[in-house]
């Protein structure tokens, strides 16, 4: 009888010797010392940000064409695909005599050859001197109805200007020139702004300005049709310098 | 102890035992009220040491852990205190750079201002250039043409003056659209 009491009070000094561990605060964890900042967004992605000269990639590929027939000069834009390869429409180049290409910072190259095609009021350009740095990334698919769209190019053979509008749908050519249906949108462009790229959002080509109409909308040869183009080098035919007259 | 204190068997003075046990059990129970005080008296002094055993050690614990938080404590804020000047200072350095990045970024908008409108009048000029050209060769043209009007006027006998009149019409109006192409380069 004598042990019991002892074990109680040991027993009862064990549980709350364990139970009162539980409810004790544990000794301070060592502090921090070894900061990581997170990464944060590169300068270069952020919005607005700076191009090595500070012109955006869609000004920099954008080109003025000069079309030098026998006894007129006519101006039209245009948009590198490559280093030696250039977009812009057949009725900017038709009847030249000479074709040059001044670029956004002023450079005059020289044009060596065009090809264009009957399907489209489109015509690939090639020069021996390079374009530029900057060239097209073509979307997959044509803008649908609604979508905002870029334009940048050389509207009545001035300035390198940008203008936007919306996608207003797919139509029949106004010309009655092209195959298939072409592009309609509010973009405001002008006589010289044929040729010019447009761009969706995400500064994909996405189509090529080459008409306007009285009510001020703008007519584009869609992406896919230059994509078809492109795809099949058959439909382009050489156009041969001179003058047809 | 005395002699005279030891406990006797006999005598009426001896309140304990009133009836003598009559087997070993009745003298076991006897003793236990003493067993059992002296167990409560041990177990009490137990539980009183291992009570102060534990909050000795309880205490001693929480004094430790305390001193350590308050070392990590004051640790964490002189740590806090020189992030957070880090801190100033890099925001003071940011807000100079953002300054110095906005004033830049009016300096490119300018320069690419300009360079686009030197481009441009690069591009007028070459258009004009060319366009002066064709009015030269034109003017060339034009002086060549009268000039052959000439030569027929000097040999006016050969020719007849219908023709004379027609060349000469024609070649007026052909002088009269460079003149007019002329003035169009020139004046815009």
């Amino acid at each position: 009888m004598t042990r019991v009491p002892a074990a109680a009070g040991f027993g009862v000094a064990l549980v709350l010797a364990l139970t009162g561990c539980g409810i004790l605060p544990a000794a301070p964890s060592p502090a921090p010392t070894d900061f990581v900042p997170s990464p944060s967004q590169s300068p270069g992605e952020m919005t607005g940000a700076l191009s090595p000269d500070g012109f955006s990639a869609a000004q920099r590929m954008s080109v003025r064409v000069r079309n030098i027939g026998c006894g007129f000069l006519a101006t039209g834009s245009g948009f590198a695909l490559d280093e030696h390869t250039l977009v812009t429409n057949k009725h900017v180049v038709d009847n030249a005599k000479i074709i040059e290409v001044s670029t956004y910072d002023g450079r005059v190259i020289q044009a060596t050859a065009a090809s264009t095609t009957t399907i489209a009021d489109i015509a690939i350009v090639t020069t021996e001197e390079p374009l530029g740095t900057s060239y097209a990334s073509r979307a997959e698919a044509d803008p649908a109805e609604g979508d905002v769209i870029t334009i940048v190019g050389y509207p009545s053979g001035g300035r390198l200007t940008t203008t936007s509008g919306v996608v207003l749908g797919t139509t029949t050519d106004p010309l009655a020139a092209a195959a298939g249906s072409v592009l309609a949108s509010t973009a405001i462009v002008e006589p010289g702004s044929s040729g010019s790229a447009v761009f969706n959002a995400a500064g994909e080509v996405v189509g090529v300005v080459y008409a306007k109409n009285n009510s001020e909308q703008s007519f584009i040869v869609p992406i896919s049709t230059l994509n078809a183009l492109l795809d099949e080098p058959s439909l382009l035919v050489p156009d041969t310098e001179g003058c047809s007259s | 102890m005395t002699a005279d204190a030891r406990p006797t068997n006999t005598g009426p003075t001896n309140p304990v035992p009133s009836n003598p046990a009559p087997d070993a059990v009745g003298t076991s129970a006897l003793k236990a009220p003493r067993a059992s005080g002296k167990g409560w008296l041990v177990a009490a002094l137990v539980v009183a040491c291992l009570a102060v055993v534990g909050l000795t050690a309880l205490t001693s614990y929480l004094w430790t852990v305390h001193e350590q938080y308050v070392a990590q404590n004051q640790e964490l804020r002189d740590a806090a205190r020189e992030l957070g000047t880090d801190v100033a200072a890099t925001r003071a350095a940011l807000e100079e750079v953002q300054a110095d990045l906005d004033e830049t970024t009016a300096q490119l908008d300018v320069a690419k201002d300009t360079i686009n409108g030197l481009a441009n009048s690069e591009a007028q000029a070459g258009d004009d250039r060319l366009a002066l050209i064709d009015v030269a060769d034109g003017l060339q043209q034009c002086a060549e043409a009268r000039q052959d009007l000439i030569d027929h006027l000097n040999e006016s006998s050969r020719w007849t003056p219908e023709s004379l009149a027609a060349s000469e019409r024609s070649i007026t109006r052909y002088c009269d659209g460079v003149e007019d192409a002329y003035d169009e380069v020139v004046n815009g």
